[in-house]
């Protein structure tokens, strides 16, 4: 279980996270939802140790973070983050050089899976493609959890209905999932729990399975309840 | 230490075009430099000038009986030979900042993943350094290596009967540029390359200043490189060194610089590798 | 492994580049050239270097050549150029470098050589500063430190003399122990002159054991009211500046002016001024008596005057006595051709011993000779060694050429 617990974060001046709290599960998939510059990317980054926190604490299977524990959590950011010379299969190459838990049997599968041309140079892939791999990249690890930014974020429709499958797949199963997004629509079917942030907080907390069967209300009723208020 | 290599590879095979890149330019121009004086200097002879009483305007440095030495081309072909140095000099300059905020800036911030990667993240750190040393040193001993070569070429132009014979170290020194490059005396060599490899360690602190502190992380930087370069550069020059009535002695002044050279490394090195394990923010 | 090639070969060819070169660096070096003897006795060549410059095809290099080797100060390793270079005027002197070993609390901060004094029991230290900044009373301020060698007891004194004149440089030239007396032999310029500064040399006596001023002692020379006459000086101490001496020697020379050049010397005068007696004796005539018409290089050394002449085809040297007014010992003289040489170079003397640079057929050759009776010690010529076949070069018998006797 990964435990965000009352973390505060200051920015340009600005509260960006205040008093953020919540838990992610294994065996579910968690979307973190709010609007632009709400601080969604900045707690994926905070849990992922890429930024410091002013206040507050995370922690991993009751452990802070640590570099070992990179080991158990992937993060695909909303960018493909390898340098554009190099070639996808040098990129596998290198997360087998540092990581234990990479399957390459998984990476290929994964890298059939989305066509992707083992031979291509990174920094030549289209914005889908480079989504794709972005993917191979995070999921052929196998971790514990995997948080993602934006996976759908201006990916084509074709792609995103590929990407949607490897979500329902045995790939994901296990794992507990944190995901960000602003377009609801395309994730609503897949999430099981849905987290709103207001104001730097999380200010709902729901199973979106609970709130359909007891309120007969979307995870859309809902946001429009909290942003438009 | 597998891994610490293992980032230490993947830097320089980031860069290797570039490197090779500039030893070809060092190659083409310092032999090119070496065949046409070689050749014109031969010619000017042959032609008989020399003996004519003409003007032996071709060389700085003429010798007596109208030889030519190895040194003599060295000497007469500075302009040329600074040149690609120069050159690399200034694009290991620029990479030092740049083998950093390449990972930070473009369209894949890579800087991510090696965050990420499990591993100590000081190891980051001192495999960009090391990559850095590996470039330097790599191009002063490519710099190095190319001179018996060009010794050669200057051996096959020029007839034995008109070549004067010269002593390596001369040779060098011929050119002031590489006698500061590779000087003959190894205490030399260390002095002028670890007061480069301070300010390689300094300029890296600064980075990673920069990049931890956000808006106000350039200053904080700007500060940091102000207050080493102070603490450097002053027991040289504000302790009366080359007073007469100097209070302190001359070892003494030279003591204190030396800790201060110790010092700055130490804090510099200690202040990278604590910013980006702890302070760093992408 | 294979596919880490770049990085292996790079480190490779690091390692291999750079240590061939410094291992095999420290091995050859540069072109050797020695001061190999001649004739006469090995040792008493051993402190002399020839200074001097061959040329290569890189330019002409600067060396110096003694018995042992040679060293070449531009291409010296970085740190023994720093060393050497910082404040050497102190080491230098064989004497002060002693006190600096002895003494080396006392000896900070003191950086004017020619304010120093030595003898058996004390150093003394004295140095004069000069106050006249604008709106200020001129004033010069004597710093006096000495130092018991016996007890070890420091004690600094702070003088004031008040002078109304406007003097723009003052220079401690010598430093003497009289009894209790300390005497401050200084030089004192004043400000722009229409005929060029007046020179004035002034002995302040003080008390050593209270810093009292108790003499100031002016000196002055010369005429300088005459038109188009100006007065240059210089003055000779003892060779040792921190020993004791009866005496300071000042040269003056009138010197006439034309409009729009020099004309030369018209008259140049020997003063020796005695401090224990504070009189100021033109030695000028009596030297002339005693057969010394030209006063060439001098040099002091408690009473002795020695008195160096060469040109190319001579060298000669006599010595005074200042306190008899004599001539102590023959004069030695030599032609170039008694000596071998087609030119003489320079001559000095160190320690009773004549030391003669000149040379012959292009090579550059030294002579020592015992200045008491005139024998020659020792000769020798500066070779090059090293393999025969690398190089054929002489000392450039056209540059200068410069010889240095170490202590």
């Amino acid at each position: 279980m990964i435990e965000v617990v009352d973390i505060h974060k200051r920015y340009r001046g600005r509260s960006v996270l205040n008093g953020a709290s919540f838990t992610v599960e294994k065996g579910q998939i968690t979307c973190l939802i709010g609007i632009n510059g709400a601080g969604k990317s900045t707690i994926l980054k905070a849990i992922m140790g890429l930024t410091p926190l002013k206040s507050g604490t995370i922690r991993i299977d009751g452990q802070p973070m640590d570099k070992n524990l990179y080991e158990s959590i992937a993060f695909i950011p909303d960018h493909l983050t390898m340098p554009p010379g190099m070639k996808l299969s040098e990129g596998l190459r290198f997360m087998q050089d540092f990581y234990q838990s990479w399957n390459a049997n998984r990476a290929e599968e994964l890298m059939k899976f989305f066509s992707l041309d083992q031979t291509e140079r990174i920094g030549n892939l289209s914005r889908g493609t480079a989504a794709k791999f972005n993917l191979v990249l995070g999921l052929a690890q196998d971790t514990e959890y995997v948080l993602m930014d934006e996976p759908f974020s201006g990916i084509d429709m074709f792609s995103r209905g590929l990407i949607a499958e490897v979500f329902s797949s045995h790939l994901i199963e296990d794992r507990g999932v944190l995901l960000t997004t602003h377009e609801i629509g395309e994730v609503e079917h897949l999430i099981d729990r849905a987290l709103l942030m207001k104001d730097g907080a999380i200010c709902r907390d729901f199973q979106c399975e609970q709130i359909r069967s007891e309120e007969g209300k979307s995870i859309v009723d809902v946001m429009r309840e909290v942003y438009q208020a | 230490m597998n891994r610490y290599l293992k980032l230490v590879h993947m830097e320089v095979d980031r860069f290797k075009y570039i490197l090779a890149g500039l030893m070809s330019l060092t190659l083409i121009c310092q032999f090119g430099a070496v065949i046409w004086w070689t050749k014109s200097a031969v010619s000017n002879r042959e032609s008989g000038a020399w003996n004519n009483g003409g003007s032996m305007a071709y060389s700085l440095n003429p010798s007596h009986n109208g030889n030519l030495s190895f040194t003599e081309v060295i000497s007469n072909t500075q302009f040329l030979f600074m040149i690609p140095i120069l050159i690399s000099i200034g694009v290991l300059a620029i990479y030092v900042f740049l083998i950093w905020y390449r990972d930070w800036f473009g369209r894949n911030t890579f800087i991510y993943r090696l965050l990420t990667l499990p591993i100590a993240r000081r190891h980051i750190y001192f495999a960009k350094l090391t990559a850095i040393l590996l470039f330097i040193f790599g191009l002063v001993s490519f710099q190095l290596a190319l001179i018996p070569v060009e010794k050669l070429i200057f051996n096959l132009i020029v007839p034995s009967d008109m070549r004067d014979p010269s002593y390596i170290s001369n040779s060098i020194y011929a050119n002031p540029a590489l006698g500061m490059l590779i000087p003959w005396h190894f205490d030399s060599f260390l002095v002028y390359y670890v007061i480069g490899i301070i300010a390689v360690l300094v300029i890296f602190a600064a980075i990673l200043i920069e990049r931890s502190y956000g808006r106000l992380g350039i200053l904080y930087a700007i500060l940091y490189l102000g207050i080493s370069a102070f603490l450097l550069l002053f027991p040289m020059v504000g302790l009366g060194l080359d007073n007469l009535n100097g209070y302190l002695y001359p070892n003494e002044i030279f003591a204190i610089e030396l800790v201060m050279c110790v010092a700055v490394m130490a804090v510099s090195v200690w202040l990278g590798c604590r910013l980006i394990s702890k302070k760093i923010t992408v | 492994m294979r596919r880490y090639w770049i990085s292996i070969v790079l480190s490779a060819f690091i390692v291999v580049g750079l240590g061939t070169y410094y291992v095999y660096g420290a091995v050859v070096d540069f072109p050797e050239y020695k001061i190999l003897k001649v004739s006469g006795d090995v040792n008493e060549g051993s402190k002399i270097s020839v200074q001097g410059n061959f040329s290569d095809g890189g330019g002409n290099q600067f060396l110096i050549a003694t018995a042992e080797g040679s060293d070449y100060p531009s291409r010296r390793s970085i740190i023994s150029q720093i060393f050497s270079g910082s404040r050497s005027w102190m080491n230098d002197q064989v004497d002060i470098r002693q006190m600096l070993n002895d003494h080396r609390s006392f000896m900070r901060g003191k950086g004017n050589f020619t304010s120093f004094y030595k003898d058996e029991e004390w150093i003394i230290y004295a140095d004069a500063v000069l106050n006249n900044s604008f709106g200020v009373k001129p004033e010069i301020v004597l710093s006096i430190d000495t130092l018991n060698q016996t007890s070890g007891v420091v004690k600094h004194y702070e003088t004031i003399v008040e002078d109304p004149m406007d003097y723009s440089q003052i220079f401690v030239e010598d430093v003497q122990l009289i009894g209790e007396q300390i005497h401050m032999f200084i030089n004192q310029r004043s400000k722009g002159d229409l005929n060029g500064s007046a020179v004035e040399y002034h002995d302040y006596v003080v008390d050593m054991n209270n810093g009292t001023l108790i003499n100031n002692a002016r000196l002055t020379f010369g005429d300088n009211t005459k038109d188009n006459v100006e007065l240059f000086d210089r003055s000779i101490m003892n060779t040792i500046y921190s020993a004791s001496s009866d005496h300071a020697i000042l040269i003056v020379y009138d010197e006439q002016k034309r409009v729009n050049d020099y004309m030369g010397i018209i008259d140049e005068h020997l003063y020796s001024y005695a401090y224990k007696t504070g009189v100021l004796t033109d030695l000028s005539d009596t030297m002339l008596k005693a057969g010394i018409d030209d006063i060439g290089e001098i040099r002091l050394d408690g009473h002795i005057l020695t008195i160096l002449n060469y040109e190319e085809d001579f060298i000669k040297l006599s010595r005074y006595n200042i306190d008899t007014e004599k001539v102590t010992n023959e004069d030695i003289s030599l032609s170039a051709q008694q000596l071998g040489a087609e030119k003489i170079i320079m001559g000095t003397t160190k320690n009773n011993k004549l030391y003669i640079l000149f040379y012959k057929n292009d090579i550059p050759k030294v002579a020592v000779l015992d200045t008491t009776n005139g024998a020659i010690l020792y000769t020798g010529e500066v070779v090059y060694e090293g393999e025969a076949s690398e190089s054929k070069w002489t000392m450039n018998t056209e540059g200068r050429l410069y010889m240095q006797i170490a202590d």
